[in-house]
């Protein structure tokens, strides 16, 4: 024992009985170290007291990467954590500890790499919005882009496309864990529900799978993905606030393409909308109606789209994303680009009918 | 200024929400001309348009659009063709409760052609929180079979931004090309 690595561990919440009980502990079993949550190893979490379900949200999405202990009266119902049943053992307690112990954390090397991806995923999202926004003010300036690609498979999008194929072929409701909250599908109706908000869901879709599969393999429980049937009546009154599997997976694909291109679509390919999307029912992305005009209208490669709207390439590339997952997009041959239809002549009333959309906008 | 250019038209069959859609969108209050319903109708709804439902958007400069609603008995359908002349497109309004849908898409898709060629068309399909289905793959489906190209969305006649995104795709599809307003679309991002 006395070779082992001390363990940094962090008791979340504030004062109280339990807390006071498990730092006092913590301090003197000689295998952990108690420090602050920025410099934690390992969280340990009380879920009895007060707010401890938005805590461990918070701390999930802050700290995506570290093992979480929790403790609770109550059977575990997070994914993603280690759960220990009170009255707590300070044998099971060791235990897990060790578990998340051992091997040697990956985390501090693969941290720098994590935090990179989730830098850059947050950079072109930003820049994505704020060019929207120069756009629409005419004050557009264009960003020389080297188009970025990804492969949905690397994922929770794949995941998630897969097990929607899934349900839809046998006709069985599915229960999906991937390392975040289950997710219920139920093909018949057309519907998803998870219990997740949006913030979370977008942080989840940032992460790449290989990154979960890590964690997995250091042993943290439940991080590896089931599917499994839903069981009779399970969560039956749960779909008066479902959400629709197309507009679910819209905005899934968005974040998770993160203003890149799915890697089967090339930037120079045109390619067109099979009609619209249900922009009223799906989440709002900036100058969708725009793009699918564009895109329905007739084919443009998506660099295309960018220059004759004036849009951020990345704003068209995640809008392109989330369309060709919900299999709106057509690929056109190159063929086609001699066939192509001439511009279209001006329109006669455009002034009055951007008058007419900016009233419309405004309100 | 002739003001007849500056019209939309609102169409459907009875029920599919083409009142609540114009005064959901007009900065006046929209002028209704319902009566109690004495025929088939009385079996949808206890009031219903017997000649036409106005509203009217005030831009900035001036101008206004009018939004005429058709009535959405047959029996006044001889006024539709007059109505619709010089209007800048048409927005259809779907009722998916109804028995056949689809046969009041394939009826006003008809009914307006001419208007159609010469403008544009877009497709609200309200009442689907009622009855889901038909979904709206199988619209598409028929809109492809029947040749239109239209921009389709599911609607709620009540919800103000359904219906001003209904307008705006029918302005995006004249032009492609027209400008985001800056104001709706910090808002949009944020």
């Amino acid at each position: 024992m006395g070779t082992k690595k001390t363990i940094k561990t962090a008791v979340i919440g504030g004062e109280s009985k339990c807390n006071n009980v498990l730092r006092f502990f913590l301090q003197t079993n000689g295998h952990t170290q108690l420090v602050e949550e920025s410099d934690a190893e390992v969280f340990l979490i009380d879920m009895d007291q007060a707010a401890a379900e938005k805590r461990l949200e918070k701390l999930q999405k802050r700290y995506p990467r570290i093992p979480v202990i929790t403790l609770s009266l109550l059977d575990p119902t997070n994914t993603g954590t280690i759960a220990l049943k009170k009255p707590l053992k300070p044998a099971d307690l060791l235990h897990a500890l060790d578990k998340v112990g051992k091997p040697a954390p990956v985390r501090t090397a693969d941290r720098p790499q994590l935090e990179k991806e989730q830098a850059e995923t947050r950079e072109r999202e930003t820049t994505c919005k704020q060019t929207a926004a120069q756009t629409t003010s005419g004050k557009t300036k264009h960003i020389a882009i080297k188009p970025d690609f990804y492969d949905p498979e690397d994922y929770f999008q794949g995941l998630l496309m897969k097990v929607y194929r899934q349900a839809i072929t046998t006709g069985i409701n599915l229960r999906l864990e991937a390392g975040w909250k289950p997710i219920f599908i139920y093909p018949h109706r057309r519907l998803v529900w998870t219990s997740g908000d949006d913030k979370q869901l977008q942080a989840f879709c940032h992460l790449p799978l290989k990154h979960l599969a890590q964690v997995s393999e250091k042993g943290t429980a439940g991080i590896g993905h089931t599917i499994q049937p839903v069981l009779q009546g399970e969560m039956a009154d749960c779909l008066d606030v479902a959400q629709k599997m197309d507009g679910f997976l819209w905005k899934v694909a968005f974040w998770s393409a993160a203003g890149r291109l799915p890697h089967t679509i090339r930037a120079d390919q045109l390619i067109s909308l099979k009609h619209w999307p249900n922009l009223t029912r799906y989440l709002d992305l900036p100058e969708a109606l725009r793009i699918s005009a564009l895109l329905y209208h007739r084919p443009h490669t998506p660099i295309g789209v960018s220059q004759v709207l004036g849009v951020d390439a990345r704003c068209v590339f995640g809008f392109i994303s989330a369309a060709n997952a919900l299999e709106l997009i057509r690929v056109h041959r190159p063929k086609i680009q001699k066939k192509m239809e001439p511009p279209p002549p001006p329109v006669k009333k455009t002034g009055l009918f951007q008058r007419l959309l900016g009233h419309l906008q405004r309100r | 200024m002739n003001i007849n250019q500056y019209k939309i038209i609102f169409t459907g069959p009875v029920g599919a929400g083409k009142t609540t859609a114009i005064a959901s969108l007009s900065d006046d209050p929209p002028v209704k001309t319902e009566a109690a319903a004495s025929d088939m109708t009385v079996q949808r709804k206890s009031a219903t348009t017997v000649a036409l439902d106005y509203g009217v958007m005030r831009l900035e400069t001036g101008e206004k659009i009018h939004l005429y609603g058709t009535p959405g008995q047959e029996r006044f359908d001889f006024m539709w063709e007059i109505l619709s002349k010089g209007g800048i497109g048409l927005v259809l309004l779907i009722d998916n409760s109804r028995h056949d849908p689809f046969q009041d898409l394939y009826f006003f898709l008809k009914r307006f052609e001419a208007f159609i060629n010469t403008s544009a068309v877009v497709i609200g399909v309200t009442q689907m929180d009622r009855k889901p289905k038909p979904v709206l793959e199988e619209y598409h489906l028929q809109l492809r079979k029947l040749g239109i190209k239209a921009p389709l969305f599911e609607v709620d006649a009540r919800k103000k931004n359904d219906i001003s995104i209904l307008v705006q795709a029918l302005l995006y599809t004249l032009d492609p090309t027209l400008k985001t307003s800056s104001a709706y679309e910090n808002h949009a991002i944020n």
